[in-house]
């Protein structure tokens, strides 16, 4: 090779990985233009590398569909293109109107069944959902601004998350593991089959209060700021602002729950509500108790292993991922029921203990709530694999001043917490990318941040 | 806008492969996704144009190409990354849909055959999506090291897949 050509050739690499990263000036961009004008292998040399790159991400990258929506939902477009949409919308809006004008005098009741009326739309969302719509329609491609006509959504990882805005303004959201059943035919009806949810709802006309079911109890509400965690056998309500009236199903005994209060709807607990305790910054996870600690699969204690969690896997759906990847996953709940909610201070750390057979570069995790039970992200630590040896246990504490927002949510950072700090932990998760590596977790702790001159 | 689902379906699976046509011609990331944004639009205005059994995905790349067309006319010179020269040497490649699937499968023996800690570098600036400064952090080095490890990174990547091209087409 000429000293000339390995020259220009180092001097392209350097620029292209320059380009890649957006990192480009203006007289490397110049540059740039020389050689790929002057030297013809430049231009192959220009292409091998795309080629390498496109196929990085496309191989690697977690499917970003941003631009999709913006093709599909209305956004706001460039200054040429608005007249363009002008043009088409008056032509839609002709069509309509000779429409209004030639429709029959009544419409079909068959027609009219095949048109359901949407009742919310997407806020927000991340992570992997499935709704399954009012005529059993199963979609997994949802997007931020789609209007949804009732169903029910679900949460498939602990890093799901999803905002619903319903017609009149009222939000409801769900997180992680939860299924939430949803429909609103003058009076909305939720009902929470497991899992998590929040809601900020207007007011509602009195005799059509907002009916929010669990397995154990019935909750009205006519305008207020509420949480809501339900396990099989009990319901946990937190009322932030305003009051809601609970029913305990088992015996129809019901108690209105003021601001700032929480009531549990179980046999084995008194229907009182009872202040909000103090947050404490402490917790560890109690596995031996049995499946119902966290989400994955449980296995009892035995042969001298301590009970633990097994990752469970969530296979993308193709229209997400068309490789179809997949997410071995584990997770358990933190702050729940009656006990006081669990947050992390600076100087906090979080241990979690467990094994797995093939050493991989584990997500480790924490989706965190504000106190009204609200959304607050999910924060996350990626442990490279070297951390971890071949079916031997490992035992990491973890620095949460380390963790960062998923990137997933980062089109919500505006709202959502800078920081994990001061925050309810709803769950502590981690999972393996891809690979089944036989993850599992036997514990996972939240410790305190230690005192000065410890 | 009625779409059928197999469009919507075929329109989300080409969106990596559109973006990466688009992006190696405009070579700025944030003018890709304008254009890949307009592109999109334009096949949503078009769908009742495509002949349902024939290749979506040239289709589509035909539409993008002349997106980036329009996309160089309505912008400043000053904006645009390459001259009118260079774009025209550049965006004559036409054997790019055979060469790109033969390229992933090479990539992926090339990546295995990477050190796990290379792999990790890799997988961090593409896998998750970091920036180099939280890669660097991640990896507990400086940004600078970090910036000329992915970029020594790339390019052995890029001779690996070169090599096993031309072992196979020997």
């Amino acid at each position: 090779m000429s000293k000339n050509k390995q020259t220009w050739r180092n001097e392209l690499d350097t620029l292209l990985n320059r380009l890649v990263d957006d990192e480009l000036t203006e007289a490397e961009t110049a540059r740039l233009n020389d050689i790929l004008r002057d030297e013809p292998e430049a231009r192959e040399d220009y292409h091998a590398f795309m080629d390498v790159h496109e196929a990085l991400a496309e191989q690697l990258a977690i499917p970003d569909f941003t631009a999709v929506d913006k093709g599909i939902i209305a956004q706001p477009q460039p200054s040429y293109i608005r007249p363009l949409l002008a043009m088409a919308a008056l032509v839609m809006i002709g069509f309509f109107i000779n429409a209004l004008v030639n429709q029959p005098a009544t419409v079909p009741s068959t027609i009219a069944a095949k048109t359901p009326k949407s009742i919310a739309t997407i806020n927000a969302l991340s992570g992997s959902l499935i709704y399954t719509g009012d005529r059993g329609i199963v979609r997994k491609d949802l997007k931020e601004g789609d209007s949804l006509e009732g169903g029910t959504i679900e949460g498939m990882t602990p890093d799901a998350w999803f905002e619903l805005k319903f017609v009149d303004g009222s939000t409801v959201m769900i997180s992680g593991n939860s299924m939430l059943t949803f429909s609103d035919d003058g009076q909305k009806k939720l009902r929470l089959k497991e899992g998590g949810f929040s809601a900020n709802v207007k007011p509602q006309p009195k005799d059509r209060p907002m009916l929010v079911q669990t397995r154990t109890a019935m909750f009205e509400v006519l305008g207020t700021r509420f949480s809501v965690d339900a396990e099989p056998t009990a319901a946990t309500l937190t009322v932030s602002e305003g009051r809601v009236r609970a029913t305990r199903l088992s015996d129809n005994l019901s108690v209105d729950v003021p601001a700032k209060h929480r009531v549990v709807a179980s046999q084995d607990h008194e229907l009182t509500p009872k202040r909000l305790p103090d947050s404490i910054s402490i917790w560890e996870s109690r596995l031996e108790r049995g499946s119902k600690e966290g989400n994955g699969d449980w296995v009892p204690a035995q042969e001298g292993e301590p009970a633990h969690l097994r990752a469970i896997p969530y296979t993308i759906s193709a229209k997400l991922d068309k490789q179809q990847r997949t997410i071995y996953t584990i997770s358990t709940r933190v702050s729940q029921k009656d006990s006081p909610s669990v947050i992390l201070k600076p100087g906090s750390r979080i241990r979690v203990q467990g094994k797995m057979d093939t050493p991989h570069a584990i997500w480790f995790g924490v989706t965190l709530r504000r106190p009204n039970g609200d959304f607050a992200g999910h924060f996350q630590i990626i442990e490279p694999v070297e951390r971890f040896q071949p079916g031997e246990t490992f035992d990491v504490t973890l620095n949460p001043e380390e963790y960062h927002l998923d990137p997933s949510l980062k089109k919500w950072a505006a709202g959502l917490a800078k920081t994990p700090f001061d925050l309810k932990v709803g769950s502590v998760w981690c999972h393996s990318l891809w690979d089944s590596v036989g993850l599992q977790v036997s514990k996972m702790e939240i410790l305190a941040p230690e005192k000065p001159g410890n | 806008m009625e779409l059928s689902d197999e469009f919507v379906l075929d329109l989300t699976q080409c969106q990596q492969r559109l973006y990466g046509y688009i992006f190696r011609r405009v070579a700025n990331r944030e003018q890709a996704r304008e254009v890949l944004q307009q592109t999109n639009l334009m096949l949503c205005r078009k769908a009742n144009d495509f002949e349902p059994g024939t290749n979506f995905n040239a289709w589509a790349i035909t539409v993008a190409h002349y997106q980036v067309l329009s996309y160089r006319k309505t912008q400043a010179r000053d904006r645009l990354v390459f001259t009118d020269e260079v774009f025209a040497v550049v965006a004559e490649r036409e054997d790019e849909n055979e060469m790109h699937e033969k390229v992933l499968r090479y990539l992926r023996s090339c990546l295995e055959a990477m050190s796990s800690e290379n792999q990790l570098v890799i997988k961090l600036r593409y896998e998750g999506g970091f920036a180099m400064e939280q890669i660097a952090m991640k990896v507990g080095k400086k940004v600078g090291a970090v910036r000329v490890k992915l970029h020594r990174l790339r390019c052995s990547l890029r001779d690996c897949v070169q090599n096993q091209l031309q072992e196979n087409q020997a």
